[in-house]
């Protein structure tokens, strides 16, 4: 699962983000990955790993 | 460094989401189907460092709601221990497997996204409120 997104302001700025949402083990297991871009082209990424909880 | 905030008080207003759905599903329940759940885990900030002070607790549930879905996710920083959460409903578009983030109320109370190629205005509902 991939989720896109821009924001952006009255004076043009923006920031650009995706979230990819990938499940493994059966989807037990769900793996994070964002994204993260503003127009002065500074970056950010941000992993993780989630881990499926019972209801 | 700031802090992306999906808050529609924040001065960048949420334009427009989209979720992409790729996994291939060859039966009739809806490809978000094995996402529902909740999730609990941490993430951190991937720099060329060993410093692991960017490492965040973060818990999200995906949940289905009439023909979309819903993501709840919140985000704590273990070093200053301050929390943020965010909620998005999402709702089919017309091509399949892409869902838009929904923004606007109809008339029967249901969420639907903006669509600036419809005239919508481009910024969020706040801007709306202003037109």
């Amino acid at each position: 699962m991939k989720v896109l997104g821009l924001l952006i302001n009255d004076q043009g700025e923006f920031e650009l983000f995706s979230y990819t949402r990938t499940l493994h083990d059966d989807g037990q297991t769900m793996s994070l990955r964002y994204l993260h871009l503003d127009e002065t082209g500074e970056q950010r990424v941000i992993e993780g790993e989630l881990r499926r909880q019972a209801d | 460094m700031k802090t992306l905030d999906l808050t529609l008080s924040n001065p960048l207003r949420w334009l427009a989401g989209a979720v992409i759905l790729a996994s291939s599903l060859g039966t009739l329940a809806a490809d978000f189907d094995p996402f529902v759940g909740h999730y609990t885990g941490s993430a951190r900030v991937v720099d060329n460092t060993a410093d692991n002070t960017n490492t965040r607790q973060v818990s999200v549930d995906i949940s289905k709601h009439k023909k979309g879905f819903h993501i709840n996710w919140s985000t704590t920083k273990l070093k200053t221990g301050k929390s943020k959460g965010y909620t998005i409903d999402f709702v089919p578009t017309k091509r399949n497997h892409i869902y838009a983030a929904a923004q606007k109320t109809n008339v029967f109370g249901g969420k639907k996204p903006l669509d600036p190629l419809q005239g919508d205005p481009t910024c969020g509902p706040g801007s709306q409120a202003r037109a």
